[in-house]
C-alpha cells in the first residue's frame, strides 16, 4: 500500500520520510545532474499545492501535472486527506524531472503527501515548510465547497490565488454563493479563480466578436432580454453554475439585462454533459433584433445569426471550438496573479 | 449631429487575452519567401492560439497568377513545413483555408487595385471585418511609394468609417541611406499618418530583447547602477555563422552595415541605454529610444579610420566545415568591397553614459551564431586579498544579455575557491530562459503582427527614429565607399573578424569577449 501513492504512475514517486522531502529532492537533483539530465542550475517560477479529493482523482491529477510540468519548472504539492488511512500516519513520495529540449529542460518536482483525516495539521506543516521562498503560491482546490474543510483552513493562509472548479460546488445557485465568499475571504490578497468560468471563454469570445461588428453593434441600444439555455441532465433538473456565471457576466456587461435574463435547460446532448451552455440568445423587446448563438455538435463550434430590428439576417458565422483540456484551463489560471475584475463583476450581478 | 457608436461592453477583459478587433490581412507579395517562412506560419500560430480575431481573413496579392486554391496550398505547406508551428490541427488549418483568399495584380496597375477593393470589400461583408485593413507590404522597399499610392488612388487608404482602421506594415530594409530614408517616409507619408505606418524590425519582436526593458524597468536592483559611474563598457555583439545563403545579389548592395548595424544593433543599443520612459506606450517609449541615438556622438568622415572597422571573410572552416571566402560566393563580384565585417566605436553625449565606450560588432561567418550585450562594470575598487590568486580578473563584473541563440541572462561575478588559501575566481550566475518559462516563445512576426492588429506601435520604428540611426551611419558608408582602397578579405571565415578590429579595444585596455 504504502509503495505508491494511489493513482500514481507505477514507478514515478519515491517512498521518503517526511522530514526528508528536500533531502531526498536534493539527492535526486545530484543523480540526474550526474547523468546530465539535470542542468546545474536549479529553476523554479511557483509552488503548486493541489489538495486531491480522492484515489479516482489522482489519476486525474498527475496525468494534468504531468503535462504542466512540461511549461513551467515547478514544485507541485500534492495533498490528500483520506478517511481510510490510519488515523495519524502521514506518507510522502518525491520525484524530479526534467522535459523538453535537452538544450534548455524544464525540471519540476513533485512531492505527494497522503494523510490520515487526523494528520490535517502536520499536513499543513509539512507543506508550510516546502513552500519554495519568495516565490507564489497557487492552490488547486479540487473539491467540493471548501468551507469548513480543515485542510482549506491549513492551506489557505500560506496562498496567494486559489484555483476551484464550481461545478463541483453543487448546483447553480449554491456554487456561485460558495465563490462569492471565496473571493470575500481572499480579499486583495489572495484572488479566486474558477476553472468553470475559464470554460466559458469561448462564448464570452464569440459574443463580443459580434459586437465588434459596426451593425451589430448598432443593434446593441435595442438589445434588453437575454436567455441562456444548457444541455438538460436528467429528471431533477438543477440550475447550471456555468449558465449562470454567463448570466452575470452578460448583466453585468450590459445592465438592462439585469431583470431580464433567464437561464433554462434546453434538450439533453449525447455528447455535451449536463450544465454546459448550448445556446444563448440577445433579443430587442421593440423589435425583431437578436443575435442568437448556438453550439453546433459536430464538427464542434459556435453558430451565430445575427438579425436586424426588421428580422432579416444580417450575418451569419460559424466560431471553431476548441475544448480546453484539465491542463490548459489550469494553465490559464497560473499565467497571471492578481484578481479578475471582469469574473467578480460576473459573480457580484 | 453625430449619434455616437456604442462602445462593445463584451470586449473589456478579453483584450488582454489577445483578442482583437476583426481585421482583413492583406499581403503584398504574397508569393515571396517572407510570407511562406515567416508570415502564413505566423498568422497560423496566431489564429491556433485564439490570438487572432475571430472575424479575420487573409488576402494574399502578388503579381504570380495564382489561384486562390494555390495560395491556400501555400498555407498548407507553410504550416507542414515550418518549424515555427507549435500545434498542427487540420481542423484548424481548414477553418483558417477558408478565410484566406488571393488577387493576382501588378502592383503598378491602377487596375489591379480596383480589382482589389472590389474582392476586399466583399470579403469584408462575408467575415464581418468591419472594413478594419491591414496592408503588410513584404516586397522591395523600392515599391512602397508607388503601392502606398495606388492604394490612394483606389480608395483602400482611407477607413471605411470613422471607428474603422486602416494600417500598414513595412518591412526593412527603410532605405540604403538618409537620403534614401527621408524621401520613402515622405512617400508612405504623404497618403498616411504615421500612426498607420508599423515599419517592422523582427528584432523588437524577440521576447528576450523586450526582456532587456523588463529587466531594467521592473527590477530596482540593476537601474542605480546602470550608469557611468559604475558601468566601464558596453559591447553588443551581433554574430552570424552563416554566410549568405544565396543572397549574393541582395548582400552585395546591402552589407553588414544596411543589413545589422542600422538597424538591429542600435535597436539593441538604445533599448539599453535608453532613460525609463514616462509609460509604455508607443510615444513615450519610442521618444526615450530615438533620444539615445539622437545622443550617440556623430562619427565625422575623419574618425571614421579610428573608430570604425570594415571587414571581409576570406575561406575558412566555420564548425569543421570548409566555406568558401565571401568574394567566391555566387553573384558577388570576385573584388567586391562589401563589408561582412564591421566593429563601432561608440560613445554617447548624455549625462548617463558620458566617457562608457560602447563598442558594437557585427559580422557573417563567424565562429557561432550569438548575440548578446555585455555590460562589463568597473572593478572593485581597492581589492583587499593582496596573497590571493585572482583567475580572470578582467572576465568577471558583466552582466551578459543573451539574446540568441540560448536566451537568458548571466552574471559573472567572482567567488572564493574552497580551500584554506584565498583563491578567487570568476563563476556566472545564470538564467536561462528555455529553463523557466519553456520553449515555446511566439515568434518576432507572431508577436508584431499581433501588435498591429491591437494597434500597439511601440514595437514598430518611427520615422525620425529611422532617420536618426541612418544619420549615424550614413557618414560611414560615404566615407567606406571615398577609401575604396581596402585590402579584403582580411580575416578568415570562422575568426572573430579583422585584426584591426581587436586593435579598435586594444587602444583602450579593453579585449572582445570570448563567446
Amino acid at each position: 500500500m504504502t509503495q505508491m501513492p494511489d493513482g500514481a504512475p507505477m514507478g514515478t514517486l519515491t517512498l521518503v520520510p517526511v522530514a526528508q522531502i528536500e533531502k531526498a529532492l536534493q539527492q535526486r537533483r545530484l543523480e540526474m545532474i550526474a547523468k546530465e539530465e539535470h542542468p546545474h542550475a536549479h529553476t523554479c517560477v511557483m509552488t503548486l499545492i493541489i489538495a486531491v479529493q480522492d484515489e479516482h482523482d489522482n489519476v486525474e491529477v498527475f496525468k494534468t501535472v504531468e503535462q504542466l510540468a512540461g511549461k513551467y519548472p515547478i514544485r507541485v504539492i500534492t495533498v490528500q486527506s483520506t478517511a481510510g488511512r490510519g488515523g495519524d500516519e502521514l506518507l510522502a513520495w518525491i520525484n524530479a524531472a526534467c522535459e523538453g529540449e535537452p538544450s534548455a529542460p524544464i525540471c519540476s518536482e513533485e512531492i505527494a503527501i497522503q494523510a490520515g483525516v487526523d494528520s490535517v495539521d502536520r499536513v499543513v506543516s509539512a507543506v508550510r515548510g516546502l513552500l519554495v521562498p519568495y516565490l507564489p503560491v497557487f492552490l488547486w482546490w479540487r473539491g467540493s465547497t471548501p468551507h469548513g474543510d480543515f485542510l482549506w483552513r491549513g492551506l489557505r493562509p500560506m496562498c496567494d490565488r486559489i484555483i476551484v472548479d464550481s461545478i463541483l460546488f453543487g448546483d447553480g445557485a449554491a456554487a456561485l454563493d460558495t465563490l462569492r465568499r471565496l473571493v470575500g475571504v481572499g480579499g486583495k490578497r489572495m484572488s479566486v479563480r474558477d476553472l468553470n468560468w475559464e470554460r466559458t471563454a469561448p462564448w464570452r469570445a464569440a459574443i463580443a466578436t459580434c459586437f465588434d461588428d459596426r451593425e451589430i453593434l448598432a443593434l446593441l441600444p435595442d438589445i434588453d432580454r437575454c436567455a441562456i439555455t444548457y444541455a438538460a441532465g436528467g429528471e431533477k433538473e438543477l440550475p447550471s453554475a456555468r449558465a449562470m456565471l454567463m448570466q452575470g457576466w452578460l448583466t453585468s456587461r450590459l445592465s438592462r439585462l439585469r431583470g431580464h435574463s433567464r437561464t433554462a435547460p434546453g434538450k439533453s446532448w449525447v455528447d455535451v454533459a449536463p450544465g454546459r451552455v448550448v445556446a444563448i440568445t440577445l433579443t430587442a423587446s421593440l423589435n425583431k433584433a437578436a443575435v442568437m448563438l448556438v453550439r453546433q455538435p459536430s464538427p464542434s463550434g459556435i453558430e451565430v445569426q445575427a438579425h436586424g430590428t426588421d428580422g432579416g439576417l444580417l450575418r451569419r458565422w460559424r466560431f471553431p471550438a476548441h475544448t480546453l483540456t484539465q491542463a490548459e484551463l489550469l494553465d490559464g489560471c497560473l499565467e497571471t496573479l492578481g484578481a479578475d475584475p471582469i469574473f467578480e463583476s460576473a459573480l457580484e450581478s | 449631429m453625430a449619434v455616437a457608436q456604442p462602445v462593445n461592453p463584451f470586449r473589456e477583459g478579453l483584450q488582454l487575452e489577445g483578442a482583437t478587433q476583426p481585421v482583413q490581412l492583406c499581403i503584398f507579395g504574397a508569393s515571396g519567401d517572407l510570407t511562406k517562412r515567416k508570415l502564413l506560419p505566423a498568422i497560423y500560430n496566431l489564429v491556433q492560439a485564439g490570438l487572432a480575431p475571430q472575424a479575420f481573413s487573409v488576402v494574399g496579392f502578388a503579381r504570380n497568377d495564382m489561384s486562390e486554391d494555390d495560395f491556400r496550398k501555400v498555407l498548407t505547406d507553410a504550416v507542414a513545413e515550418s518549424s515555427e508551428i507549435r500545434v498542427r490541427d487540420a481542423d484548424l488549418l481548414k477553418h483558417l483555408c477558408e478565410r484566406v483568399d488571393y488577387v493576382s495584380g501588378d502592383f503598378h496597375d491602377p487596375a489591379a487595385y480596383v480589382g482589389l477593393k472590389a474582392r476586399l470589400d466583399e470579403l469584408d461583408k462575408r467575415y464581418a471585418t468591419s472594413g478594419n485593413r491591414i496592408f503588410y507590404i513584404a516586397t522591395p522597399a523600392s515599391l512602397y511609394g508607388d503601392i502606398t499610392a495606388k492604394l490612394h488612388e483606389s480608395g483602400l487608404i482611407k477607413p471605411e468609417h470613422p471607428d474603422s482602421f486602416v494600417r500598414m506594415i513595412v518591412e526593412k530594409p527603410f532605405g540604403r541611406d538618409l537620403a534614401s530614408a527621408k524621401k520613402l517616409n515622405a512617400e508612405l507619408l504623404t497618403y498616411l499618418n504615421e500612426d498607420q505606418i508599423y515599419r517592422i524590425d523582427h528584432y523588437l519582436g524577440k521576447e528576450t530583447v523586450q526582456n532587456i526593458l523588463v529587466l531594467r524597468f521592473a527590477n530596482g536592483v540593476f537601474e542605480p547602477i546602470w550608469n557611468r559611474r559604475y558601468v566601464d563598457s558596453v559591447q553588443i555583439t551581433v554574430a552570424e555563422s552563416l554566410g549568405l545563403e544565396g543572397r549574393g545579389n541582395f548582400y552585395e548592395e546591402t552589407g553588414v552595415v544596411r543589413d545589422v548595424i542600422q538597424n538591429h544593433a542600435l535597436q539593441l543599443m538604445s533599448l539599453v541605454a535608453m532613460e525609463p520612459p514616462t509609460s509604455f506606450d508607443a510615444r513615450d517609449f519610442r521618444d526615450e529610444k530615438i533620444r539615445v541615438v539622437e545622443a550617440i556622438r556623430p562619427i565625422t568622415p575623419s574618425e571614421v579610420a579610428r573608430e570604425t572597422v570594415r571587414g571581409q571573410y576570406g575561406p575558412g572552416s566555420v564548425a569543421g566545415e570548409r566555406v568558401v571566402g565571401y568574394r567566391q560566393e555566387p553573384n558577388v563580384a570576385p573584388d567586391s568591397i562589401t563589408p561582412t565585417y564591421a566593429a563601432f566605436h561608440l560613445v554617447i553625449d548624455n549625462w548617463r553614459w558620458a566617457g562608457v565606450p560602447f563598442y558594437i560588432r557585427s559580422g557573417k561567418r563567424m565562429p557561432k551564431r550569438v548575440t548578446e550585450i555585455a555590460m562589463q562594470f568597473k572593478e572593485a575598487p581597492h581589492l583587499p586579498f593582496r596573497k590571493a590568486s585572482i583567475e580572470t580578473p578582467k572576465g568577471s563584473n558583466v552582466l551578459s544579455l543573451q539574446i540568441q541563440p540560448d536566451e537568458g541572462i548571466v552574471l559573472r561575478f567572482n567567488a572564493k575557491v574552497p580551500g584554506p588559501s584565498m583563491r578567487i575566481r570568476a563563476v556566472e550566475m545564470d538564467f536561462g530562459y528555455g529553463e523557466t518559462f519553456g520553449a515555446e516563445d511566439a515568434s518576432p512576426y507572431e508577436r508584431l503582427i499581433l501588435d498591429c492588429m491591437k494597434g500597439d506601435q511601440t514595437l514598430f520604428d518611427r520615422a525620425d527614429g529611422v532617420e536618426a540611426a541612418w544619420a549615424l551611419v550614413d557618414p560611414v558608408l560615404t566615407q567606406w565607399d571615398v577609401q575604396r582602397t581596402v585590402a579584403f578579405p582580411n580575416y578568415d571565415a570562422g575568426t572573430w573578424g579583422p585584426a584591426d578590429a581587436d586593435e579598435l579595444l586594444a587602444r583602450d585596455g579593453r579585449m572582445w569577449r570570448r563567446l
